[in-house]
């Protein structure tokens, strides 16, 4: 297998005092929409600002396919240019005067041509149907919509890899949807997606590899079916397992369904006329 | 804001920044040379444009309540020092206005990050422009925010009594300075992670090329009027 990060014995505390990675040690395989799940503060968001090198650990190393992260000015240029974050709060990442702007933000910063910057914008937008709201003002767009224009703004970097830093938090059913359909169409288009969240339902419907982060610790890692059985499941845990996996585990067993387990309710319901 | 709003529906809004500046730099200019009638023409002139770039008789007359505030008080007191002077008042009155308006034209056309988008064209105003876009952009936020924190101390009675209410509002300050705290440090991330090298470059705001016709025409009133002066045509 190849690792896209290799983590080996990551440390790094702020300067309050409050420690956010404790010897984390991790390999993150290529290929895989890896979905990090954690409660607040488990140390996903630390864990992703230094995959960008913008946080520096204070001990151990990172290494991105195959080369350690160096933090020279020309590496991290290069780094940021091949991995792109979409932050948890828009409001924190949106700036410009209107979202065509704003998206161009990333490409004016790799020195493009203004037509070929123009180009990827227009690329962008179109890709997550936005084309629509091109000029207007960032404080006139709905929550969701600064969602997408977050993501157009990484997708115009044509960046390998995404990080999306919860990017579900205060979407409604419908928004949730069809941010699974996005990540899915950048996915089958050829990016590396990484995701980190706490809504395990979310994280079920899209991953392919789970790591579970508690006190800037790894707890476990691999396939959703495995680390999701493998969770301890009582009073004192602060886990839950997602709701369709339960439901699809306990009528395996007792024989309504059969081989692998669907990850989204359409499948479900599909699985169970099936087996009918 | 309603400038705000109306600057982003007005049917001007990809009218070349240069032409909405010089034109009002031509009202401004005719503004101070002592010509009172042309005065009067000119307020219809631009109370005629505001209505063509498409702001309503409603919005006009809400934001004419502002100038009103200054220019009335204004007036009165001119009107009583100068032992009932009708005339000298609403000459006053109407150059106030006509100044005002001026601005107005340029304020409800123009939105504001695409008039420091042109300006951003200055290179010595750009440190400028950042600051005053990020100002701009952060309002925004800012103002939602305070406006929810305030929210959920309404509903929790924090402004019961006048000193819960002033309680209240020394920890919504207080709040709303730390939040600012916090998004500033999300917001370098952000810049840093897309690369950033300390300048703000976007592509610039797609207005229609300028027309130098209308250029030279509206400095050619502005002339026009400085002639006048110069030929002692205001006496």
């Amino acid at each position: 297998m190849t690792w896209l990060f290799e983590m080996q014995e990551i440390y790094f505390s702020y300067p309050t005092g409050t420690v956010a990675l404790e010897g984390l040690s991790l390999r993150i395989p290529s290929r895989k929409k890896v979905v990090f799940l954690g409660a607040n503060g488990s140390g996903k968001t630390t864990l992703f600002l230094h995959l960008v090198g913008i946080l520096r650990p204070q001990k151990g190393r990172i290494v991105f396919r195959g080369e350690p992260i160096t933090y020279t000015r020309s590496f991290l240029r290069e780094l940021r240019q091949k991995v792109g974050i979409v932050f948890q709060d828009p409001d924190a990442q949106l700036f410009a005067g209107t979202v065509f702007q704003e998206v161009s933000f990333g490409p004016m910063n790799l020195s493009l041509s203004e037509e070929e910057v123009q180009r990827r914008v227009k690329k962008a937008l179109a890709l997550l149907h936005i084309e629509q709201l091109q000029d207007r003002p960032i404080h006139f767009l709905s929550y969701g919509e600064k969602r997408r224009v977050a993501i157009a703004d990484v997708l115009a970097m044509d960046a390998e890899v995404i990080l999306f830093d919860e990017p579900n938090a205060y979407l409604d059913e419908q928004g949730k949807t069809s941010l699974l359909e996005i990540i899915e169409g950048l996915y089958r288009s050829g990016k590396e997606i990484l995701l980190a969240t706490h809504d395990v339902d979310f994280a079920y419907a899209l991953a392919d590899w789970v790591v579970v982060l508690e006190k800037g610790k790894v707890l476990r890692e691999g396939p959703p079916e495995e680390v999701f059985a493998a969770i301890p499941f009582s009073g004192q845990s602060s886990w839950r397992r997602p709701l369709l996996f339960e439901i699809a585990t306990v009528l395996r067993e007792w024989g309504y369904l059969h081989g692998t387990l669907p990850r989204r309710v359409e499948e479900f319901l599909a699985a169970l006329q099936k087996s009918e | 804001m309603l400038v705000d709003l109306l600057a982003y529906k007005s049917l001007w809004r990809f009218v070349h920044p240069g032409e909405k500046l010089v034109l009002c730099g031509v009202f401004l200019l005719w503004g101070f040379l002592p010509f009172p009638w042309i005065h009067f023409g000119l307020v219809l002139v631009i109370a005629f444009l505001l209505f063509w770039s498409g702001v309503s008789w409603r919005s006009f007359s809400k934001l004419l309540l502002t100038p009103l505030l200054f220019i009335l008080p204004g007036v009165l007191v001119v009107l009583f020092s100068s032992q009932g002077n009708v005339t000298l008042s609403v000459q006053l009155a109407l150059r106030s206005l006509l100044l005002w308006m001026s601005f107005l034209l340029v304020a409800s056309t123009t939105p504001v990050p695409d008039m420091l988008g042109f300006l951003r064209n200055f290179r010595p105003l750009q440190i400028v422009t950042d600051v005053a876009l990020l100002t701009y952009r952060y309002l925004f936020v800012l103002s939602a925010r305070a406006e929810r924190v305030y929210l959920a101390q309404q509903a929790r009675l924090g402004y019961g009594s006048y000193r819960q209410g002033l309680q209240s509002l020394a920890f919504l300050i207080g709040g709303l300075f730390l939040y600012t705290f916090q998004v500033m440090e999300q917001f370098r991330f952000s810049l840093e992670a897309r690369g950033c090298e300390g300048e703000l470059a976007v592509l610039p705001p797609r207005f229609r090329p300028l027309c130098l016709l209308r250029i030279v025409l509206f400095l050619g009133i502005g002339m026009g009027g400085v002639f006048l002066v110069l030929l002692g045509g205001h006496r």
